[in-house]
């Protein structure tokens, strides 16, 4: 009877670890997949933009290797993210890098397979390598015509630090569930001899111990499931950093070009479709403010209600655990004359997993 | 002449007559730009009309004597005086040369060609105004208008084409029309003084806009209609830039000339490198316009563009900082 008991001990004990493991790795999917797609979501807003410039430029007329601002414009995107190596364009036809920043070689050629990549889709190409990756986007002319390509080569270690975290965080939590699960289920079985041993009703006993082995087991996974997801949570921190503050830099550059040209600051028109159309591809992002340098709300998307809470003795107002805040100032002739406030829910990643 | 490249041609250089307006500008260079990009090995025999018409027939025998490869014209007066109309023209004289034109703003409704996919001639070209619809669909996230206004001279066929394109577009995308003909003085030319009077009937009947279309009689005029409307505190929106630029209109939607003739020049390469049929080549206009914003008028009338719309505008005119 007793090897019976054990036998059934080791195999729940085995599938519960099985399931442990397989629930964790599913959790490490979707994880690493999420900060994947923010990172991803990141260069192409970044890159996108500048495309678009570049582009604007092109319109005005003139062909791409003579307009030298471009790389003007390549050292301040490079010079706005510490992920960026170098960033450049060249010549869709021959690979000659025309415009680029220091790192860049401006006049050599790029690999063939660039030439091959840039003129094949209009979305980014992505091309890894160790240590980097780059990602490319073609340059197309007023009558549709590939004239260029603008890449930019990524560092990969922040998405391999990224990755690092997220298998230790699955390891570990998979080993700590697998342990209590193991010894809930020991419990279980001891459960079979409590009857001899202390000459208890065996019914009532062997319940009295089914039940707490059932109560550790779901307080094992509700706890486990919760610190999973808030450990995933830190470790897709920086990933969520990073792109809010891409965010932040678009909306900011958007609005200082427009000021710079005349625009009242106060009076920008559409910029709140402008951050409604950000929030809307951008599913985590709860709100996004553009503020007075007063803190005064000038333009608003979304519920930033929700992410802050107001103390009831002070009034002071703070934000909730589970948001992340990223602030870009906003300058005019006069200097700083605003903020653009990004409010992430970093919580996003957990709220579509279930 | 460019360089030798055997795709185009192992012995002699492709001979191109270019019959310029006023002088090698934007879309001539974008036209030799582009075949210069492409290695293409052409001579290209420049002939230029200093904006009158009395060189025209030497050029016509020119171009009958040396039987260029390719004939290449700017502007609607000089191609239609090369080229002739599709019922009417010198082109018999040329044998089979083909053509390709740039910077002719109607070449259906100016009688050179059939349609624009099908021409009826060995002809093909690139036209340089924007869309009417794009340019009306800009307008109407600029400035929201539900009444639009147009002053224009009756007497020239452009003008007149456009009018007809805004009453379908009133129709269609909902908006009320107020057009208002240039009456002729003694002389029965279009009457200038009577401009400002028109204007101020556009605002009586509270338009939201006012539209400066292609017309070389208003162009001319075109301060007198943006100081007069400005006075009214309305935006006027043209389909040229130098409205923009020069005098105060606040956006145009337009393609560059630059732009226009890269594409022609793409055009000749076909026929001369691929050797397709001019008539075989679609007439096209470049895909992507360019918002031109004058940002003076803007703060003037107080109609700022959407700034989705402002990213990617030529901003012009840009105010001092108060």
């Amino acid at each position: 009877m007793r090897s019976q008991h054990l036998t059934h001990a080791l195999l729940a004990s085995l599938l519960w670890c099985a399931a442990v493991f397989a629930f964790a790795g599913s959790r490490f999917v979707k994880y690493e997949t999420a900060g994947n797609a923010l990172r991803d979501a990141g260069t192409q807003i970044a890159m996108t933009r500048l495309r678009d410039r570049i582009q604007v430029e092109m319109d005005k007329g003139a062909a791409l290797p003579e307009i030298e601002k471009v790389e003007r414009m390549l050292i301040k995107f490079a010079a706005d993210d510490a992920d960026v190596l170098s960033a450049f364009v060249f010549d869709a036809r021959t690979g000659r890098i025309l415009f680029g920043t220091a790192a860049a070689q401006t006049g050599s050629a790029v690999p063939e397979k660039w030439i091959e990549k840039c003129a094949g889709s209009r979305l980014p190409f992505v091309d890894p390598d160790e240590g980097k990756e780059t990602v490319g986007l073609p340059l197309i002319d007023a009558f549709a015509e590939r004239e260029g390509c603008l890449a930019a080569e990524y560092k990969t270690a922040p998405a391999a630090r990224m990755r690092e975290k997220m298998i230790s965080t699955t390891l570990r939590f998979s080993v700590r569930m697998a342990v209590a699960g193991v010894l809930a289920w020991v419990l279980i079985f001891l459960s079979g001899d409590l009857k001899g041993r202390f000459a208890l009703n065996g019914g009532a006993a062997r319940a009295s111990a089914v039940v707490v082995g059932a109560a550790v087991l779901i307080g094992c996974v509700k706890i486990g499931v919760s610190a999973l997801s808030g450990s995933f949570e830190n470790d897709l921190r920086p990933a969520i950093a990073a792109k809010a503050g891409v965010v932040a830099k678009n909306v900011r550059a958007q609005i200082e070009r427009a000021v710079k040209n005349g625009v009242p600051f106060q009076s920008v028109n559409g910029l709140e479709s402008v951050l409604n159309a950000l929030r809307e591809q951008n599913k985590e992002i709860e709100f996004i403010l553009v503020t007075d340098k007063n803190g005064r709300v000038l333009y608003e998307s979304g519920a930033a209600a929700k992410a802050f809470d107001a103390d009831r003795r002070t009034g002071r107002i703070s934000l909730r655990d589970g948001y992340y805040n990223a602030a870009e100032s906003v300058s005019d002739a006069d200097g700083a004359a605003g903020w653009v406030q990004i409010g992430v829910n970093e919580r996003f990643a957990r709220e579509t997993a279930f | 002449m460019f360089l030798l490249t055997p795709a185009v041609c192992a012995a002699a250089p492709a001979k191109v007559y270019m019959v310029l307006w006023n002088g090698c500008e934007d879309a001539c260079r974008g036209f030799q730009d582009y075949l210069k990009s492409a290695r293409a090995d052409v001579e290209i025999i420049r002939r230029d009309l200093n904006r009158k018409t009395d060189g025209i027939p030497a050029l016509i025998a020119e171009v009958a004597e040396t039987s260029p490869d390719l004939l290449v014209t700017w502007g609607t007066l000089a191609t239609l005086e090369m080229l002739g109309t599709k019922n009417n023209g010198p082109v018999a004289k040329y044998g089979a040369v083909p053509a390709v034109f740039m910077v002719v703003s109607q070449p259906v409704e100016s009688g050179l060609v059939s349609s624009l996919a099908a021409q009826g001639r060995n002809i093909t070209g690139v036209t340089h105004l924007a869309a009417m619809s794009d340019q009306l669909q800009y307008a109407r996230r600029v400035t929201g208008f539900k009444r639009l206004g147009v002053v224009y001279n009756p007497a020239e066929t452009n003008a007149q084409v456009a009018v007809d394109q805004l009453k379908r577009y009133a129709a269609l995308m909902r908006f009320d029309l107020v057009d208002r003909p240039v009456p002729a003085d003694a002389d029965g030319k279009p009457d200038a003084a009577a401009i400002d009077g028109l204007v101020a009937e556009l605002a009586d009947a509270k338009v939201d806009a006012v539209y400066l279309g292609p017309d070389a009689f208003m162009n001319a005029h075109r301060k007198t209609l943006i100081d007069a409307a400005a006075a009214f505190s309305i935006p006027v929106f043209s389909a040229s830039e130098g409205a923009v630029r020069h005098d105060g209109a606040l956006f145009a939607l337009v393609h560059r000339y630059y732009n226009v003739g890269r594409l022609a020049g793409r055009k000749a390469l076909k026929i001369l490198r691929d050797k397709v049929q001019a008539y075989d080549i679609p007439i096209e206009t470049p895909q992507r316009p360019l918002a031109v914003v004058n940002m003076t008028a803007a703060r003037k009338t107080g109609v700022y563009p959407p700034l989705d719309l402002l990213q990617s505008a030529d901003l012009v005119d840009i105010p001092e900082n108060e």
